[in-house]
């Protein structure tokens, strides 16, 4: 198990509650007021994006992914961590464990 | 005993489905009646907002109040979407006054009031209002006015707002009378600019009045061009899809940074993503080294008919 910086399937994360965000058809536009940035995701990651409002183990959401959507476990785990890793170094989300 | 502002107003007027009682002439804007939901009077604008200290920028913001300082023009306090105060420096000229008036001081009063304000003009198609977006300089007064001349009455030039109607589906409010043409875009449509008033009095840059041509009730929103001119020859129209609408919504809002002070930056962010979603979105990639707007008019004017 990878400590420190990167996140692994045993982290537990949850998406900042303050950011201000809008759906846009399937996607959806974030606002980080405190950076002045904005962020827009993809069908994709709004969904997981939506499984990060309360604090969840990142194996236990690539689980539900799995569940929900056609993909293979294996490329589910490494997409969703690169993409939460992206969300991290915005700053984007906050990691409890 | 605080002077009543609404005593000294002399002239009402109705500009973006809103009464304006003001206290000088603006012979921009239409005739109005009723009770004011805005006032302008002259009077004396504060050396700084509540908790800012003077500073050199042009403009500074809180919630609910801009003070924009345009050095030997005029000085405005725009407050709470409802009140325009103007302290004119001396010896400025009123044309010049009402060009920062009815351009930055309604931009962020539009803002004020939770409306999504775009640097766009609009006009009336059998489909619904149509935007064109697009920086000074891009052809957006250019392509309205072959609009106009072929018959289509405008709501917009400039400064178009967009806001949420009973049922959240957008529409667009009739804005002012008038399309602000260059002297060069003028010559390419054959309008003689002698007798017309320059908007500003150092730019080469007319008004030309409109009201025979001007739509005065809102209209549902139907179509956003983006006009991005470029260096090649080809003239280009394609949709614009996702989150690209998003940003260029950002990118062509009117007067984006009063945003941050204003403290609008969320209610702009739901507006410009429900537009991003109930329009449809297009980018005009047009060459800036002839006049096209006739051809883009007749692409759009096609491409218009057949979504009938």
């Amino acid at each position: 198990m990878t400590r420190g910086n990167g996140i692994t399937l045993d982290s537990v994360v949850s998406s900042r509650p303050d950011l201000v965000a809008a759906p846009m058809d399937d996607k959806l536009v974030m606002l980080d007021l405190a950076q002045g940035k904005y962020f827009g995701l993809d069908d994709i990651a709004t969904a997981i994006w939506a499984a990060l409002a309360a604090p969840v183990r990142v194996a236990d959401l690539c689980a539900g992914l799995v569940e929900r959507y056609d993909v293979a476990p294996e490329t589910c785990r490494a997409d969703t961590l690169a993409f939460l890793n992206q969300l991290r170094d915005e700053g984007l989300l906050e990691v409890h464990a | 005993m605080k002077p009543d502002p609404r005593a000294a107003s002399e002239y009402v007027y109705r500009a973006y489905n809103l009464t304006i009682h003001c206290d000088v002439e603006l012979p921009e804007l239409l005739p109005g009646h009723g009770a004011a939901d805005v006032v302008i009077r002259q009077g004396l604008t504060p050396p700084h907002l509540p908790g800012m200290a003077d500073d050199p920028r042009y403009f500074q913001a809180i919630e609910g109040q801009l003070l924009l300082k345009i050095p030997d023009v005029a000085r405005f306090w725009v407050r709470n979407g409802e009140e325009i105060v103007i302290e004119p420096a001396a010896g400025s000229l009123p044309g010049d006054i009402r060009a920062f008036l009815l351009g930055s001081c309604l931009g962020a009063l539009l803002h004020q009031r939770g409306a999504l304000a775009l640097h766009a003009s609009a006009i009336r198609t059998e489909a619904g209002a149509v935007l064109f977006a697009g920086h000074s300089g891009s052809g957006k007064s250019t392509l309205l006015t072959a609009f106009l001349q072929r018959g289509y009455p405008m709501l917009a030039d400039d400064v178009c707002a967009i806001v949420a109607g009973e049922t959240g589906r957008l529409i667009v409010l009739p804005a002012i009378p008038r399309s602000k043409l260059w002297a060069d875009a003028a010559a390419g449509l054959g309008i003689d600019t002698t007798g017309l008033t320059p908007v500003y009095s150092r730019e080469n840059k007319f008004d030309r009045p409109t009201p025979d041509q001007f739509v005065r009730e809102s209209l549902p929103l139907a179509r956003i061009y983006l006009l991005a001119p470029h260096d090649g020859d080809t003239l280009a129209i394609e949709p614009l899809d996702g989150l690209a609408r998003f940003t260029a919504l950002v990118a062509f809002t009117f007067r984006e940074p009063f945003l941050d002070g204003l403290k609008r930056r969320e209610a702009h962010l739901r507006l410009a993503a429900a537009a991003a979603e109930q329009a449809g979105f297009f980018i005009i990639r047009a060459p800036r080294s002839r006049f096209t707007a006739y051809e883009i008019a007749d692409a759009l004017e096609a491409a218009i008919r057949e979504v009938l």
